[in-house]
């Protein structure tokens, strides 16, 4: 028989999968590049539409001096950092709401016989294409937001203003990763993965806008609030609930553990060894 | 250490009950009620290493069931699973490192690029050696015809050029099984005859074991010196394909048409199977009896109008074997 | 009729695709709560009546924008730019068939369903819980009438934006624009009340207004001349329709000349 080179462990597992991972990520944008005109014209599109809807809210603050204590700046940081931490979900991770697709075509089958995570496939075989609009429109009003609130002269604070926006994409990885993972239980579970599609608008303005209860369910339940409106609490003077803010990088790692490990029964379900 | 083992393999599917009427639909909800369903039911073989064995069996007689037992994506119900002296299931990696897998109908190459990047990446993903990867491209550039769509991308293959890339992207990190699934399934004749000759080198060339299955009689002739049959998850079946071709592969089937209501005998070499409308129907072995002396001998009795002679294809074989004649 | 069979197929589509049903509920009825508290907390700081409009003609405007969202959708357009990705907009174009009227059929059943089974319950639900004031009856019969004018204009406008992809060879980005422009100047996340003047004025030239400011503001009580938004409805819908059939025309003569 062959002798193989021992697969790594440890350590040398996780240079393996981030080796592997920018061999993933070429191949995504050489596939994105195949179609030059296309991707340009799509993310053009979706940053006019981006821009439209930051337009509304600087409408909203022609009239209105601020909303329930936040002034413009603020919203449209809160606004900002949802936007780039969904866009970076979005454009590297997305494909994993098509959990229910590849389970239905039998397409997991075909991850299950290679030596690799079966999620790290479905997420890394994908790079969004239309989306780079919103990241793009992200980063330049955060920086906009951000001097003006004075940012400028914090580094601490933009260390933890970037820190946050990556946690906020593991908690719309957690949300999204939980909500696919039905599949192994429903056949067609789109409305579940339609509806954590479209609650994220939630994570985008201020939690203090919202009833008691809306606001309880997007701390402890689908925990969106934490995408955004919580980690920007150290950053902004309105300053509530900095304790819940610093919890941030917590709370989005024991969400994506839960979300993992809700995936995993799934699968075991799947593949015959759970219930 | 033999290849692949499977010793009293057993699998049974839970299919959830759920009713149309909305009543006991949202009953099943909370109280699901399951029917079970036994894909497999106490399978056993041993394959050594470099054999090329094929497996048949009717749509839903379990064949892709074994191939996703032994491939690890599915643990079994009961009974025991080795590849490699692993069970491939709970050892899913180790397992996934040493075999190759085709899914005839499924596509592991990157749609939008050309052919060389998916070998790249499966390149990294095996962690396949520098040397062993330009001996193994080289090997298929030479047997595959690689080299001449290396640059192309995959979504402008033909179906035959995708299938001989899905089968080097099988075979690129030396694996110590192959399970290829359906590896012909919608190929023209010339295709096939690439795929098949491309097997028999790859068998004779190195030691690896090739678990194939397919509808098509002549891969098996052609490249397996065992096959195993399979019908309703049991094995029926299990020994060369020569034996099996023998037996059951050369019967044929002649149809006549004849005029007046006769009920004719069957001549020497044949049976009378049945009757199809008012066409007369016979079964015979080519290697006993030839089309024009069963012509001869019919045509003594009857007026012969029209006729038409098929050969028995799997179908008919695993028919035959496991109902008798069912034909 | 042989139209009506476009509209049918459409309708089929929907019932067995539940995945879109599912997309236009949820993201309508997130939305349609989204709009409620944000506009509720505007109002809660500024002055008693911006531009005018009271919290409740305000909520009455939004809320209802939300909820036939999922009704003016863009999707004649999209139809089209997944024509021209898939390389059938040639076969279609050379058919005798007139494009512009059949997949406005098509379209239509896909906008009678998502209105019947998204728009008018979310709707309801909005009235009965009175975040939604209803006004008299003969204004109900005056919005629905500039509702479905509204349905005309976006499906026109949708339509000769969606055939510019012929010539640019893909109009999925195009489409974006022209969402990205009605969301701007329709009015439809901002009432135009509570446009800066200069705003306003662009937005009053544009056709995007007719979308969904006219039809809004009908049924919000905040519209002087019910028969003149209507006419002018109904001027944007007959001037579009026609830049469409003229862009037809031009494709199908293009086709000529390549012989295809």
């Amino acid at each position: 028989m062959q002798q193989l080179e021992p697969f790594p462990r440890g350590p040398t597992l996780l240079a393996h999968y981030l080796k592997v991972y920018t061999i993933y990520v070429r191949a995504g944008w050489l596939a994105l590049m195949a179609y030059p005109v296309d991707f340009t014209v799509r993310n053009l599109g979706n940053l006019a539409w981006n821009l439209a809807a930051v337009g509304a809210i600087w409408l909203i603050f022609t009239f209105t001096g601020s909303i329930r204590g936040f002034d413009r700046a603020q919203v449209l940081f809160i606004y900002a950092m949802s936007m780039l931490a969904r866009s970076i979900w979005h454009l590297l991770w997305v494909d994993m709401m098509s959990v229910g697709g590849y389970v239905q075509r039998g397409e997991l089958d075909r991850l299950l016989v290679r030596p690799l995570d079966p999620l790290f496939q479905v997420v890394a075989g994908y790079l969004d294409h239309d989306d780079w609009g919103e990241l793009a429109l992200g980063l330049m009003v955060l920086a906009l937001a951000g001097r003006s609130l004075g940012l400028g002269k914090q580094p601490l604070l933009v260390a933890w203003t970037a820190l946050a926006v990556l946690c906020g994409s593991l908690v719309y990885a957690a949300v999204h990763l939980a909500a696919a993972s039905t599949a192994f239980w429903m056949v067609r579970n789109s409305a579940v993965t339609s509806l954590a599609w479209d609650i994220d608008s939630f994570s985008r303005y201020p939690l203090d806008i919202y009833p008691a209860v809306i606001r309880l369910a997007l701390t402890w339940v689908v925990p969106f609030g934490f995408a955004a409106y919580y980690p920007s609490q150290l950053v902004l003077a309105t300053g509530t609930h900095r304790y819940l803010a610093a919890l941030t990088p917590v709370v989005a790692v024991a969400a994506f553990a839960g979300a993992y490990r809700f995936w995993q029964s799934g699968l075991s379900r799947y593949q015959g060894t759970g219930h | 250490m033999p290849a692949i083992i499977a010793q009293e393999v057993t699998k049974e599917y839970r299919i959830p009950q759920r009713g149309h009427q909305l009543g006991s639909y949202l009953r099943t909800l909370f109280t699901p009620s399951y029917h079970t369903i036994r894909a497999l039911n106490a399978v056993s073989f041993t394959i050594e290493p470099g054999e090329t064995v094929g497996y048949i069996g009717l749509n839903g007689a379990g064949k892709s069931t074994t191939v996703k037992l032994l491939t690890g994506i599915l643990a079994p119900t009961s009974g025991r699973v080795e590849v490699a002296g692993v069970d491939p299931h709970r050892e899913r990696v180790t397992n996934a490192r040493r075999i190759g897998v085709v899914f005839g109908q499924r596509s592991q190459l990157l749609w939008d690029l050309p052919v060389r990047e998916t070998f790249q990446l499966l390149r990294h993903v095996y962690r396949v050696p520098p040397q062993c990867y330009q001996a193994n491209t080289r090997r298929f550039f030479e047997l595959l015809g690689l080299d001449a769509i290396w640059d192309q991308p995959v979504r402008l293959l033909s179906l035959g050029q995708k299938m001989r890339c899905e089968l080097a992207a099988a075979f690129l990190h030396d694996p110590s099984v192959v399970y290829l699934d359906e590896p012909t399934i919608g190929l023209d004749v010339l295709a096939k005859a690439t795929i098949r000759e491309f097997l028999k080198q790859i068998s004779v060339r190195t030691q690896v074991t090739v678990f194939l299955t397919t509808h098509d009689l002549r891969d098996i002739e052609e490249v397996c010196r065992r096959v195993i049959l399979i019908h309703q998850g049991s094995v029926v079946y299990d020994g060369s394909p020569q034996k099996l071709v023998q037996e059951y592969g050369q019967k044929a089937r002649l149809e006549v048409e004849v005029v007046g209501d006769v009920v004719p005998t069957a001549p020497p070499g044949a049976r009378l199977a049945g009757r199809n409308g008012n066409r007369w129907v016979f079964t015979f072995d080519r290697q006993q009896v030839r089309v024009p002396e069963l012509l001869a001998a019919l045509g003594q009795t009857l007026a012969i109008r029209d006729l038409t002679v098929t050969e028995l294809d799997l179908e008919g074989v695993v028919r035959r074997i496991y109902g008798g004649e069912a034909l | 009729m042989t139209y009506l069979a476009f509209a049918r197929v459409a309708v089929l589509r929907n019932l067995t695709y539940r995945a879109g049903y599912w997309m236009s509920l949820t993201g309508t009825g997130s939305m349609v709560a989204i709009q409620y508290c944000l506009w509720s907390a505007v109002y809660s700081a500024a002055s008693p009546a911006p531009g005018g409009m009271t919290l409740a003609q305000t909520l009455t405007y939004v809320l209802t924008a939300r909820a036939a969202s999922a009704f003016l959708s863009l999707d004649a357009g999209r139809g089209i730019n997944q024509r021209v990705r898939l390389g059938t907009i040639a076969t279609e174009l050379a058919r005798p068939v007139d494009l512009q009227l059949a997949l406005f059929f098509e379209g239509l059943g896909e906008a009678a369903f998502t209105l019947l089974a998204v728009s008018v319950p979310v709707f309801s639900l909005l009235a009965l819980t009175g975040l939604v004031v209803v006004p008299p009856p003969a204004t109900v019969l005056w919005f629905v009438a500039s509702l479905l004018l509204a349905y005309l204009v976006m499906y026109a406008l949708s339509f000769a934006v969606g055939l510019m992809g012929f010539w640019t060879g893909n109009g999925m980005g195009l489409t974006d624009f022209l969402e990205a422009g009605v969301v701007l100047f329709s009015g439809a996340l901002v009432p135009l009340d509570f446009y800066p003047a200069s705003l306003r004025s662009i937005a009053q030239v544009l056709p995007f207004q007719t979308i969904y400011h006219l039809p809004m503001s009908i049924f919000a009580g905040r519209t002087g001349s019910l028969p003149s938004s209507l006419a002018l409805q109904a001027g944007w819908a007959v001037l579009l329709i026609l830049a469409g059939r003229l862009a037809w025309h031009q494709a199908r003569s293009v086709l000529m000349v390549q012989g295809g």
